[in-house]
């Protein structure tokens, strides 16, 4: 049974391994989005095919891609690898280039040209007024209201150190950084912090204050890749080197998130104004084409866990059912694996199975299994005794009591059972876009990264209609397979 | 030669005996009915033959040999097995019910002229054959009960309280039908009753049993003419009112 079930594996990641080609990752946030489809249409430009691994969950998954070879390149900023990869903070740029080199086989190019990292902004007519230019002017400005957000209060390269660092006297009242922004432009403070490439930088014409004392560690954007890598894409790659500043970052993050163009739109206009590619890509395909393809891999994704989980569990249920005695342990096991969160549990899949859809059916399989395993177990259980004990006496062995009488009686409740897990295994395909499954999930990661509601609702809708649907459908399946007077 | 024979039987429940050291052996193609209150042993006793329960100590043989529980399917077979409330599967059909055997071995005859012979046997019109047990009224499951306890023409049959739950007037129609049968085909028939009328009614043998000890077993006549203890003359006496 083991051995079958990992052939199934072994098939299904045959079966979705994709042709050859350029394979970049994005973090799901507007700026990793912006930067990665600038790094996908220059390579296109260049007549590579690119398949975008967009929504990948942050620094460890896509690092974890990379390193896995389940993507080529991701852009990356430098104080991350640092601190978050190499565990050694303030590497100079080399040093991290060296160490990655060195320890993974992975290089960095050149930086893009701007640093997003923490920055003390102001306004500019503010910044003009009293010509405060850099962090060290606001010594002598005591009288300035200092708002920051509760994480820069703490942080160990916040509010306290940097205060110390350059000997200043305020005193800062902690909000949230959500509301920062607005309360700058209602004036009720006039300093606060912020990410130096931030999109509102640009909306509320403000400034970034020079940390001329360098106490910010540096987050250099850069693209990432293996070193291995076709030495014409670095050279492709190069070709963004010290073109984009904290001030094209912010107007492009701005363009985003406050003018609704799409991040395409918003790095097609990039590579044309820096005469990288000369015309616009056409649009790639249609709304409801882009739903239905989802859809499509939503179910795909929920369909072969399922079935991998049917076939897993229901043998193990009526294994269970002939060693009662180990049965308690093994549904104790399946059902610690369904307290694992679900970004938690896909998170672990990426060591082993890499990114895609084999880690994502994998974990979704994980998840199936408990519903399925009980109901079976529970099913065969609750079966008549009379009726088992009428099969014994009339000559059954034990395989042909399961089959003509224990499990047939007891397929209500396991199709209960794999309902349930359809319904869960819908709902929780979502977050499989976290480790580039695709599916309906990337509208919703996008949408909450780009703070989209149309984009979050062209996803969620459809995923709850296929949960329905799902629902609706195994009430049929019941319906025509259940004799009525069994229901 | 008995068709079947106990031997220093025992067995007990959790500890607490049930079955007292019996030995005995039923006679070939007659009724017997062993007899007993309720938590006698007399289901017990029955079960030893099929196999159902193996006993704590002591050894059963069924057709000559000592049972092999590894293989007991296959003696089973051989054996038909009818219980109280028919235990008829209700997934199946009437037809599928009464075939169940052909589907677990090697049948090697027609099956559907099987099921129609048999149900004829036991007046069930054929038009049954495709409806599920809950269709039909409790006689007439009882009825299917005996076509598949009877399907492979089995040499024993065991019936565990199998006419138990059902009312006066039914009970004594398939009563007459077990008699009708019985004629036409003897066989073995070990029949589990509390009921001493039943007995009286269907037994060439009767074995009363009390607290797991065998307290009379003999012919029917010989038992209700002379009861060998209080304890059967109070089966008896019971079964006037």
């Amino acid at each position: 049974m083991v051995k079958a079930f990992f052939t199934l594996c072994i098939f299904l990641s045959a079966l979705f391994t994709e042709g050859q080609s350029i394979r970049v990752g994005a973090k799901h946030f507007n700026e990793g989005y912006i930067l990665s489809e600038i790094i996908s249409q220059l390579l296109e430009s260049e007549g590579y095919t690119v398949e975008r691994k967009y929504n990948l969950g942050g620094t460890l998954v896509c690092f974890e891609a990379l390193k896995n070879n389940a993507i080529d390149i991701y852009p990356e900023y430098s104080g991350t690898l640092s601190a978050e990869i190499l565990q050694q903070p303030q590497l100079s740029y080399q040093a991290i280039n060296l160490a990655l080199q060195r320890n993974f086989q992975l290089e960095i190019a050149k930086p893009y040209g701007f640093n997003n990292s923490y920055a003390l902004v102001i306004k500019k007519q503010l910044s003009e007024a009293k010509n405060i230019r850099a962090i060290s002017d606001l010594k002598t400005h005591t009288e300035l209201k200092f708002g920051l957000s509760y994480e820069f209060l703490k942080r160990q390269d916040g509010w306290d150190n940097l205060a110390k660092r350059y000997s200043l006297p305020h005193q800062a009242v902690g909000l949230e950084h959500g509301l920062a922004y607005q309360a700058l432009d209602q004036d009720r403070i006039e300093l606060t912090d912020a990410y130096s490439t931030d999109g509102e930088i640009a909306k509320y014409n403000l400034v970034v204050l020079q940390d001329n004392q360098h106490f910010f560690p540096e987050y250099e954007a850069t693209s990432v890749y293996r070193q291995g890598i076709d030495t014409r894409i670095k050279d492709i790659l190069s070709k963004l080197n010290g073109r984009i500043d904290e001030q094209r970052m912010q107007r492009m993050n701005a363009s985003v998130l406050f003018d609704k163009k799409t991040f395409e739109q918003v790095a097609t206009s990039f590579l044309i104004y820096e005469g990288l590619i000369l015309k616009r890509q056409a649009e790639r395909k249609s709304t409801i084409n882009d739903i239905l393809q989802k859809a499509g891999r939503h179910l795909l994704l929920t369909f072969s866990a399922l079935l991998l989980a049917i076939c897993f569990s229901i043998p193990l249920g009526v294994w269970l059912y002939w060693h009662p005695g180990i049965s308690k342990s093994v549904l104790y096991f399946s059902g610690l694996l369904q307290t694992i969160p679900s970004i938690a549990l896909l998170a672990i899949m990426i060591p082993l199975f890499g990114i895609g859809v084999v880690p994502a059916v994998v974990a979704l399989f994980l998840y199936a299994v408990l519903p399925i395993l009980r109901n079976t177990l529970t099913g065969l259980q609750s079966v008549d005794p009379l009726l088992k004990k009428v099969a014994d006496g009339i000559g059954m062995n034990r395989f042909q009591k399961i089959r003509f009488v224990e499990f047939p009686l007891a397929i209500p409740i396991v199709l209960a059972g794999i309902r349930t897990a359809a319904v869960i295994n819908v709902g929780t395909a979502t977050l499989a876009a976290f480790i580039g499954a695709g599916g309906l999930g990337e509208f919703i990661v996008t949408g909450l990264a780009l703070n989209n509601t149309e984009l979050i609702l062209r996803g969620a809708i459809p995923a709850a209609l296929l949960a329905i649907a799902v629902e609706f459908g195994f009430g049929f399946l019941e319906k025509w397979w259940v004799p009525k007077h069994l229901r | 030669m008995k068709i079947a024979q106990l031997l220093n039987v025992s067995h007990s429940y959790s500890g607490q005996p049930a079955i007292k050291n019996i030995s005995l052996g039923f006679e070939e193609k007659k009724i017997t009915t062993i007899i007993g209150r309720s938590g006698s042993g007399k289901s017990t006793l029955l079960q030893f033959i099929n196999g159902l329960i193996k006993p704590s100590a002591g050894s059963i043989s069924v057709f000559g040999k000592g049972l092999n529980y590894k293989e007991i399917s296959a003696t089973r077979l051989r054996m038909g097995y009818m219980v109280q409330g028919t235990g008829l599967f209700p997934h199946f059909t009437i037809a599928e019910n009464i075939s169940i055997a052909a589907r677990i071995s090697s049948y090697p005859l027609d099956v559907n002229q099987r099921v129609r012979e048999l149900m004829t046997l036991v007046g069930l019109p054929d038009s049954f054959q495709r409806k599920y047990p809950f269709e039909l009224s409790g006689g007439e499951q009882q009825r299917v009960g005996i076509c598949r306890a009877l399907f492979l023409d089995p040499a024993i049959l065991l019936m565990d309280e199998a006419l138990g739950s059902l009312d006066p007037i039914t009970r004594q129609e398939i009563q007459s039908e077990i008699l009708k049968l019985q004629r036409l085909e003897p066989r073995t028939i070990l029949l589990v009753t509390h009921d001493m009328r039943e007995a009286k009614i269907l037994s060439d043998y009767i074995l009363v049993i009390d607290k797991g000890e065998v307290q009379q077993y003999d012919t029917k006549e010989e038992v209700l003419q002379r009861p060998a203890n209080a304890v059967v003359e109070k089966l008896i006496e019971a079964s006037v009112w």
